[in-house]
């Protein structure tokens, strides 16, 4: 998996690409938290992601966690099948997806 | 591995070359230096002893004898005293000068007239002799020689052996030549004289050689060879004589390499690279000790974990109204996912099916407080959405690492038929009526366990008649990946489950693993693997439920 990160002022735009399961999650895990401080908009492009496990999950749920604090989350360009997987999980309750 | 030589032998191969090429050259310089101080010696011998002649013999009387070579009658000449005593006069020369020949000639274009010899033998040349010049050397000086000019040493080894021949012109006072006196000394001798120097040079040369080859030889092995060795006995020996002992000094530790040179550098590198080493050993050994009881406790903690999960087939040998089988195939020693199943009280049954996110040991310790949380919070007549969202809060409590859980759990009450559920996330159960086949249930789902505080949870209901089947399992099966990275997917679930629909649980479950190992293959498996099958197989008669 690759991560295009791009932080304009308070907005943090994370593009990803590929999988996001067990060995890819905590490279995002990682991520957020170097960058995270002071964001007051995470907006995470799933355009390009294939497949998401619960590894991946958890840590969107961590991001979701720390932005209710700071501001506000948003995940974009989501396909069917990861939809399918948030709507499973309850997940689509409590994320913000556009 | 190629032969070893040692490089003693090599160096002193090398000395012994190199020896040889210079004692060569040093021979050869020697030799030709000798030689030409030799002929140099011989010819200046040649001409004293022809001037010596010279000097003896009267120009006049000289004169006379070479202007009448051609036409004079030797016979009378040879006879007259006169000539003889000019001729014992030359013996006497020859013979105090050890030389071979003396005889004095007159010279023409072809060849040379004989005046005096003093040869005695059957093969001395009268006087008036006419002997024509030999190839080559005489006959290339002999425009030189008619002129009465000075001609060098001529080497020759014909009729007469080996010579070298001194030719004195004998030029009169008046500037007439007279002849040449010629001196002929052996070169037998000088021949055996240069081999002999030859022989000597090569035998000093090779005496000198091998002196120093062995000098060298014993210097080189004492501050190379030996060191070398002594390194090579003593890190050979390093794991062998490695003991336990720290006391026992090791070989590396007892060298004593005092070269003052690189060799010394090296031993001492040496022992510090055993001391490093020894240092680095005992580290790893503390690590793998310390990896050995790691893994030693992660097997005790994937039993424990494993006997936490009811696995006792038939489970209820004495229930009649139900059949329930269930597997899990843990990915690492130990998993995340976890099924369960228990009387909630005597007519109800309660199955859970979960999956903690994330693996290894973090998920392994949350699953087990999930699992007693679900099953001691599972009471008789208690509304199953109260349940989840009860253990949801206090699971929020204990969660640091932000792990969450995705569970299902149903509660069949054996006397109704009607079976009750909580969704947090979890897959969709698979229903199969009796006489139909297995379709996934399309379930509300609740947000995931431990995911976030507050959430409220719903309970489901539906009604089973007997014969009616329930699968249900986790993310496991369906993304089950082959080795093209293909995901094992609902569509080949559905189509299994409904090829062996009409078998007991305990025959489905086995059925569709072995299904999922045949699209696996040999690609390794990520998650745990778990299922489990419950067949509601007859109601319950009203009043054996009565507590």
């Amino acid at each position: 998996m690759t991560i295009e990160k791009n932080l304009e002022e308070t907005k943090l735009t994370l593009k990803l690409d590929g999988r996001l399961d067990t060995t890819t999650a905590p490279m995002l895990e990682d991520e957020i938290k170097a960058s995270i401080a002071g964001v007051q908009k995470l907006e995470l492009d799933f355009g390009g992601l294939a497949y998401l496990s619960s590894a991946g999950l958890r840590v969107l749920l961590g991001a979701q966690k720390i932005m209710n604090q700071q501001g506000k989350m948003i995940i974009r360009n989501v396909n069917d099948t990861i939809m399918e997987v948030f709507e499973l999980t309850g997940f689509s309750k409590i994320l913000t997806v556009e | 591995m190629p032969k070893i030589h040692s490089i003693r032998t090599k160096i002193v191969c090398s000395i012994v070359l190199f020896a040889l090429v210079i004692s060569t050259v040093l021979v050869c310089v020697s030799y030709f230096t000798y030689k030409s101080t030799m002929d140099e010696h011989y010819d200046t011998l040649g001409n004293n002893v022809a001037q010596t002649a010279i000097s003896m013999i009267d120009e006049d009387v000289m004169l006379e004898y070479s202007r009448g070579v051609a036409f004079a009658d030797p016979q009378s000449t040879m006879a007259s005293q006169e000539y003889q005593s000019i001729i014992t006069t030359l013996d006497n020369i020859k013979e105090s000068n050890n030389v071979l020949y003396l005889y004095i000639i007159y010279p023409t274009e072809s060849g040379s007239y004989f005046i005096f010899d003093t040869d005695h033998s059957k093969d001395s040349c009268p006087y008036g002799y006419y002997m024509e010049y030999y190839e080559g050397s005489f006959s290339k000086i002999a425009h030189r020689l008619v002129r009465g000019e000075t001609v060098p040493a001529v080497i020759s080894n014909k009729d007469y052996g080996w010579i070298i021949s001194i030719s004195h012109p004998y030029i009169s006072s008046g500037g007439e030549l007279i002849g040449y006196v010629c001196v002929d000394i052996s070169m037998e001798q000088v021949v055996r004289d240069r081999q002999a120097f030859l022989l000597n040079c090569i035998l000093v040369m090779a005496v000198i050689t091998v002196i120093f080859a062995f000098v060298y030889m014993f210097v080189f092995n004492k501050i190379f060879v030996g060191p070398i060795k002594q390194m090579t006995t003593a890190t050979a020996a390093f794991v062998s004589d490695r003991g336990d002992d720290d006391r026992v000094l090791s070989p590396i530790s007892l060298l004593k390499v005092k070269t003052n040179d690189e060799l010394q550098t090296l031993c001492e590198s040496l022992k510090k690279m055993e001391l490093d080493l020894n240092l680095h050993i005992d580290n790893l050994k503390n690590i793998t000790a310390e990896k050995e009881r790691i893994g030693a406790e992660l097997n005790v903690a994937t039993h424990i974990q494993e006997s936490m999960l009811p696995s006792i087939f038939p489970a209820f040998p004495d229930r009649q109204e139900f059949d329930i089988y269930a597997t899990m195939n843990p990915a690492k020693e130990v998993g995340g996912d976890f099924y369960d199943f228990f009387m909630v009280d005597e007519r109800h049954l309660a199955v859970v099916m979960a999956d903690v996110s994330g693996k290894g040991v973090p998920a392994a310790l949350f699953m087990v407080i999930g699992k007693t949380l679900i099953k001691d919070h599972t009471q008789p007549g208690r509304d199953l959405g109260d349940v989840f969202s009860e253990i949801n809060n206090l699971l929020c409590e204990s969660n640091s690492e932000g792990l969450f859980i995705t569970a299902f759990e149903g509660v069949l009450n054996l006397v109704t038929g009607e079976f009750k559920f909580v969704n947090a996330g979890h897959e969709l159960p698979f229903i199969c009526p009796a006489g139909g086949g297995f379709e996934s249930y399309k379930i509300n789902p609740g947000f995931v366990l431990a995911g976030m505080e507050g959430i409220k949870y719903t309970a489901g209901s539906m009604m089973l008649s007997p014969g009616d089947k329930v699968f249900q399992y986790t993310d496991g099966v369906t993304e089950a990946t082959n080795g093209d990275g293909k995901l094992y997917g609902m569509d080949r679930l559905s189509l299994i489950l409904n090829t062996v629909k009409d078998k007991a649980p305990g025959k489905i479950l086995p059925a569709v693993k072995n299904d999922i190992d045949l699209f696996v293959g040999t690609a390794p498996q990520f998650d745990d693997i778990t299922m489990l099958c419950l067949e509601f197989k007859a109601k319950m008669a009203e009043s054996e439920g009565v507590v």
